[in-house]
């Protein structure tokens, strides 16, 4: 069936957008199209403001609006504790965990020689820079359980310790939900690294 | 298509859309095989870690037809390098094995012998074998194996064995010469003193573990890092990104 140009190129673009197969594309498509012109307006505006006014944290470059962002000046917050993560989704899931009340550093990225990214693609100078005047007590590495994230949160350690910081790195082995049988020998071997006494 | 079954490395993986990755291995049986692990993101059940960095895996896979994408089907982790990349300076080294080996290896190709280097160099390596000369020997090797080491031992012009107080290799020649055929002094040219010769021949006459006791010293590994860099730039007409983050981390330790 051939449609409308327009549409067509609606359907095309939401295409390109992670998860959205050809029949999801279509569907969303058809729905803009039945819905009023100001809800038109509203998304396609939201899209761009999107664009427009998202940019990085100068102090902890978490993606925020406003600068420093709603973290960096939460009153309530913990500023004797910084966590580095990767990026800055994996904030919304040190969040979610309603564990850590703290401040966030986002390295964008880790040390990926593969890749070509090393220690100075990374936001690390700027995390020195905040530990400075000593009021950080505590940096949770909280980097991905993977060669590269622990590298980075080797690399990390030994540049810290030395400013004479609690310096710790979450602890990682099994999945909950999944079965010792199942997990293969590294996972196995980290969640004895990470055991504690209970 | 027939379920294929090799032991393999895992040289390169990312990630693919929102649920899987494409791999890269050098196997045992049939040099580069690169492939789609679906869902390998998401459950974590059916491949672990088995598709980090240089993992060793009993790999089974679909060849396509169509395409030299193959459908990898299982990972079956044998022995695994994780930990040992947990530091920063061997995981860089590391991923230049890795990188070096992509580069080298060939698709549909049995490289069996490297597949036997890259394993020897890295067991040698959880031995204890530093840096340094485990990159030489992987490096060294890697262009003998491929066929394009120039001999260090002989003259590539006049055939003489080269003296014992060191040669010269000639980049527009691809030669080690001996001193009286080589100017040795020109654009790109690099000195080849004896002790580089002779950490050469300590590589090139033992396996990478009786480097452990037997450490050339740097006096002769930094000539053939030079001489390994300007043969790999020749051969592939590209830089390898490992090499400059392996500098960028040791800056800082
Ligand atoms: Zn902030
Ligand atoms: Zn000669």
């Amino acid at each position: 069936m051939q449609l409308a140009a327009p549409l067509e190129r609606l359907i095309e673009r939401l295409r390109k957008l992670p998860g959205v197969g050809a029949k999801s594309a279509q569907r969303l498509a058809f729905h803009i199209l039945r819905g009023s012109k100001d809800e038109a307006q509203a998304l396609a505006a939201a899209i761009l403001d999107v664009k427009d006014t998202i940019r990085l944290c100068s102090v902890c470059f978490n993606i925020t609006d406003i600068d420093p962002c709603l973290v960096c000046t939460d009153e309530g917050r913990d500023r004797s504790g910084i966590c580095v993560i990767e990026e800055p989704h994996n904030l919304l899931a040190i969040e979610k965990s309603g564990q850590f009340h703290g401040l966030y550093h986002v390295l964008h990225g880790s040390l990926s020689p593969l890749r070509g990214i090393g220690p100075d693609d990374l936001k690390i100078g700027a995390l020195l820079e905040r530990l400075r005047d000593g009021s950080v007590k505590e940096v949770i590495l909280a980097t991905n359980p993977n060669v590269e994230g622990e590298a980075t949160a080797t690399y990390l350690s030994r540049l810290l310790k030395p400013l004479g910081l609690k310096v710790t790195r979450i602890a990682m082995g099994l999945p909950i939900g999944s079965e010792l049988e199942y997990a293969d020998e590294v996972t196995v071997g980290k969640a004895l690294e990470g055991r504690r006494e209970i | 298509m027939p379920l294929k079954e090799s032991e393999a490395f895992v040289l390169r993986s990312h990630p693919i859309g929102e649920a899987d990755r494409l791999v890269t291995f050098l196997t045992r049986g049939a040099g580069k095989v690169r492939g789609v692990a679906k869902g390998a993101r998401r459950s974590r059940r059916r491949f672990g870690s088995n598709l980090e960095l240089l993992s060793r895996v009993r790999l089974s896979y679909f060849e396509r037809e169509g395409t030299d994408l193959a459908r990898i089907e299982g990972a079956e982790l044998l022995e695994s390098f994780f930990t040992l990349q947990e530091d920063p300076e061997r995981g860089a080294v590391l991923a230049c094995f890795a990188e070096v080996a992509d580069a080298f290896a060939r698709e549909q190709q049995e490289d069996e012998a490297f597949f036997r280097l890259l394993h020897a160099v890295l067991r040698a390596v959880r031995e204890g074998l530093a840096l340094d000369p485990a990159a030489r020997y992987f490096e060294i090797w890697t262009l003998k194996l491929h066929g394009v080491l120039p001999s260090l031992a002989t003259c590539g012009r006049c055939g003489a064995a080269l003296p014992a107080r060191g040669a010269g290799y000639d980049r527009r020649e691809g030669a080690a010469l001996c001193g009286r055929c080589g100017r040795g002094a020109g654009a790109g040219d690099l000195p080849l003193p004896g002790a580089a010769l002779a950490a050469a021949q300590a590589i090139l006459s033992q396996p990478p573990a009786a480097l452990i006791q037997a450490v050339p010293t740097a006096a002769g590994l930094a000539p053939l890092a030079a001489l390994a860099a300007t043969l790999f730039f020749d051969l592939t007409e590209r830089r390898f990104k490992s090499y400059d983050v392996l500098r960028a981390v040791r800056g800082r330790e």
